[in-house]
C-alpha cells in the first residue's frame, strides 16, 4: 500500500493543477487548455491558462507542500501531532517580517527581499520553539510557546496596519495576513519556489533521524543519531520552505497539521516515510480549496488562508482531543 | 573489544553525580549496576554510552576514547536501551525493531535482505514475531519491554547496556527479559545492565558492581561482593544471604 501512495498523490497532483485550469469565471474545456498551455490556443485562452491560472494553482500546490513537509518534519522533530508552521507561529513570524518590507517600500527594491525576510522570520521563530523543544518535553508548553509567538506576530502586524499611511496600503496588508494565492505570477514562483525546494530536500535528507527519534531522544543518541545537528537541520528545512511558502501567499494555517495526520495512517507512523506524502496531500489540499474560493458564488473573492483555516480549526481541534483521549503524552 | 573508563568524575552544579571512577568491561561477562537511587548509575551509562563529556579521565573502546567517535561508528559498538520506553507514534513492532540497525544506514523503509532475516531472527529469540504487524501501542507492559530489547540486539553491537530493564515487570517478565540478555552475552558479546532488583543481580549477573554516592564502592562476582554488611552499608536495609538468595527484612 504504501509503496502506490506516492504515484497516487502525484497523479492527483496533477489532475487537481489541470482541473485548476478549467474551472473559473470561464470555464474552459480540455482541449483549450492543453492548447493554452502548449502555446496553441487563442491569445485570450493562452493569456488565462498561463497568466493567471496556471501560476495560481503552482503557487497552491507549492505552498501546500511547503507547508506539509514542513509541518510533518516539525512533528517528527517534536513528536508531537500538533506540530505545524501555522500553530507554532513559525508562519505569523514569516509574514510579519515580509509585511514589515512591503510596508516600507523595500520591497521593490529587490524582489528577493521578501522571501528572503519571509525565511528570516520563519528562521527565528523555528530556532525559538527548537530551543524550547530542548529544555521542555511539555507539549502543552511548546504550544503555548506557539501562541505567544504568533500573538506577538499577530500584535506587531497590527500595529503595521494601524499605523497604515493610506488605505491602499491597509488593503494590502491586509491581503497580506489573510492569505491568497490569487494574481501569483510565475515570476514570483521563480522567486520562492527554489527555497521551498531546498528546504524540502533538506528536511528529506534527515528523514532517517525523524525515525528514530520515534524512541525518544535519549535512545535516538544510543542509536547515533546526532541531535543536535539534526535539531539544526529541521529547523533550516522547515524555516527556509515555511518562509518561501509565506513570501508567495502570506499566512495559511493548519494544512501543514491535517495532511500528516491523514498520511501517518497509510506508512505505518513513521516520521520519515511520511515527509513526501504530506507534502503533496498538503499541496493538494490548497489546489482544490483555491478552486473552491475562485468558483464560490461570493459577492468578493474568499481568501484562501480563511477558508483553510475554517476547515483546519476544526480539525486541529479534533486531533488534540483524540491526543488527549489515547493518553497522549503531555 | 574493551571498554575502559580512567578516573571518571562527572559535575553538575556543585555536586559530584559520579567520582573517580575506574571501570573495564569486557565480551563474555553480564555485569549488574547496583546502588540505591541517586547513586550515580545513570550517570555512570551516559558517560560510558559518550552521551555526557565527563569532566576528568576518559572512557576509551579499544583505546579509542569514546567522546571523538562519531555517533555512528559509538552506536555500532554499544547499543543503549534507556529507562524510557514510551513510542511518540503508534508505530509497527517490526519498524521499531529495524530501528535497532539505524547506526548501519538501515531505516525501516527499505530493508535489505540481511537486515530483514536479522530482524527476524531477533524477533524470533525474543518471542514477539507474532506481533511483528501490531501496533506498538497496543502492546503490554511485558511485550513492549521485549520489543525494546529485540532492537536493542538488532544493532548486534560487541556491547550492551540497559538501564533497568526490567523495571515495572512482573516477576515472570523479570526474569524472561533477564534470560534474553543472558543469552545475549558471548564471548564476543557483553552487558552492562542497571538493576535493582538483587535477587535478579545474584542469580544473572557474573560480575556487581556497587554505586553509592558517586563511587564504585565494589566490584566483583556476587559470591565475593553479596554480604550482609555491603547490603547495610549500601542500601540501608537489613538482609539475610543465603548462597544468591537475598531476603530483605527491614530498613535501617
Amino acid at each position: 500500500m504504501p509503496s502506490a501512495l506516492n504515484p497516487v498523490l502525484v497523479l492527483t497532483a496533477f489532475l487537481s493543477i489541470i482541473l485548476a485550469c478549467l474551472l473559473g469565471s470561464t470555464p474552459l474545456g480540455l482541449g483549450q487548455v492543453f492548447a493554452g498551455l502548449f502555446g496553441q490556443g487563442s491569445e485570450g485562452d493562452t493569456i488565462v491558462i498561463t497568466q493567471i491560472r496556471l501560476p495560481r494553482a503552482l503557487a497552491a500546490f507549492f505552498v501546500g507542500a511547503a507547508l506539509g513537509i514542513s509541518g510533518a518534519a516539525l512533528q517528527g522533530l517534536l513528536r508531537n501531532p500538533l506540530a505545524e508552521p501555522g500553530v507554532l507561529g513559525v508562519s505569523a513570524f514569516a509574514s510579519l517580517s515580509a509585511t514589515f518590507v512591503i510596508y516600507y517600500g523595500l520591497a521593490t527594491s529587490n524582489p528577493w527581499l521578501v522571501p528572503l525576510t519571509a525565511i528570516a522570520g520563519a528562521l527565528f521563530a523555528t530556532t525559538i520553539i527548537a530551543l524550547a523543544a530542548i529544555k521542555t518535553r511539555s507539549v502543552v508548553t511548546l504550544i503555548l510557546i506557539g501562541v505567544g509567538l504568533s500573538s506577538f506576530a499577530g500584535a506587531a502586524m497590527s500595529l503595521l496596519l494601524n499605523l497604515a499611511p493610506n488605505p491602499f496600503t491597509l488593503a494590502d496588508l491586509i491581503n497580506w495576513t489573510l492569505g491568497s494565492v490569487a494574481n501569483r505570477s510565475l515570476d514570483d514562483l521563480t522567486l520562492a519556489v527554489p527555497f521551498i525546494g531546498l528546504g524540502g530536500l533538506i528536511l528529506y535528507l534527515n528523514r532517517r533521524g525523524l525515525s528514530a527519534l520515534t524512541l525518544g531522544e535519549e535512545a535516538a543518541s544510543g542509536l547515533g543519531v546526532n541531535l543536535k545537528s539534526l535539531r539544526i537541520y529541521i529547523v533550516l528545512g522547515a524555516g527556509l520552505a515555511t518562509g518561501a511558502a509565506v513570501s508567495i501567499a502570506g499566512a495559511i494555517g493548519f494544512v501543514g497539521i491535517v495532511a500528516p495526520h491523514v498520511i501517518r495512517p497509510f506508512v505505518r507512523h513513521d516520521p520519515a516515510r511520511a515527509l513526501i506524502p504530506s507534502a503533496l496531500l498538503a499541496g493538494i489540499f490548497l489546489v482544490l480549496a483555491d478552486i473552491g474560493v475562485r468558483i464560490a458564488p461570493t459577492q468578493t473573492e474568499l481568501k484562501l488562508g480563511v477558508v483553510a483555516a475554517i476547515i483546519g480549526a476544526p480539525a486541529f481541534i479534533f486531533i488534540a482531543m483524540k491526543q488527549y483521549d489515547r493518553g497522549g503524552h503531555v | 573489544m574493551i571498554m575502559q573508563a580512567r578516573n571518571i568524575s562527572v559535575l553538575a552544579d556543585d555536586s559530584q553525580l559520579i567520582k573517580d571512577i575506574e571501570l573495564e568491561l569486557k565480551p563474555g561477562e553480564l555485569t549488574a549496576l547496583i546502588g540505591p537511587n541517586g547513586a550515580g548509575k545513570t550517570t555512570l551509562l551516559r558517560t560510558l554510552l559518550g552521551l555526557i563529556q565527563p569532566d576528568t579521565g576518559q572512557v576509551t573502546l579499544n583505546g579509542m576514547d569514546v567522546q571523538k567517535l562519531s555517533p555512528i561508528k559509538r552506536a555500532r559498538q554499544i547499543a543503549y536501551l534507556p529507562q524510557t520506553r514510551l513510542l511518540a507514534w503508534p508505530n509497527i513492532v517490526s519498524d521499531v525493531v529495524a530501528l535497532g540497525r539505524f547506526a548501519f544506514g538501515t531505516s525501516p523503509a527499505k530493508l535489505n535482505p540481511s537486515d530483514k532475516a536479522l530482524i527476524e531472527d531477533v524477533m524470533i529469540a525474543c518471542d514477539i514475531q507474532h506481533l511483528s504487524e501490531r501496533r506498538a501501542n497496543s502492546l503490554s507492559g511485558g511485550e513492549l519491554a521485549r520489543v525494546h530489547c529485540a532492537r536493542t540486539f538488532a544493532a548486534q553491537a560487541p556491547f550492551l547496556i540497559a538501564d533497568e530493564p526490567v523495571a515495572a515487570l512482573d516477576p515472570r517478565h523479570q526474569i524472561r527479559i533477564m534470560k534474553l540478555i543472558k543469552n545475549y552475552v558471548s564471548p564476543a558479546r557483553g552487558a552492562l545492565v542497571v538493576l535493582h532488583d538483587i535477587n535478579l543481580a545474584a542469580q544473572y549477573a557474573d560480575r556487581l558492581i556497587w554505586m553509592k554516592n558517586a563511587r564504585i564502592i565494589a566490584d566483583g562476582s556476587p559470591q565475593d561482593t553479596l554480604t550482609n554488611e555491603r547490603m547495610a552499608d549500601v542500601f540501608k536495609v537489613k538482609a539475610c544471604i543465603n548462597k544468591a538468595h537475598i531476603l530483605i527484612e527491614d530498613a535501617l
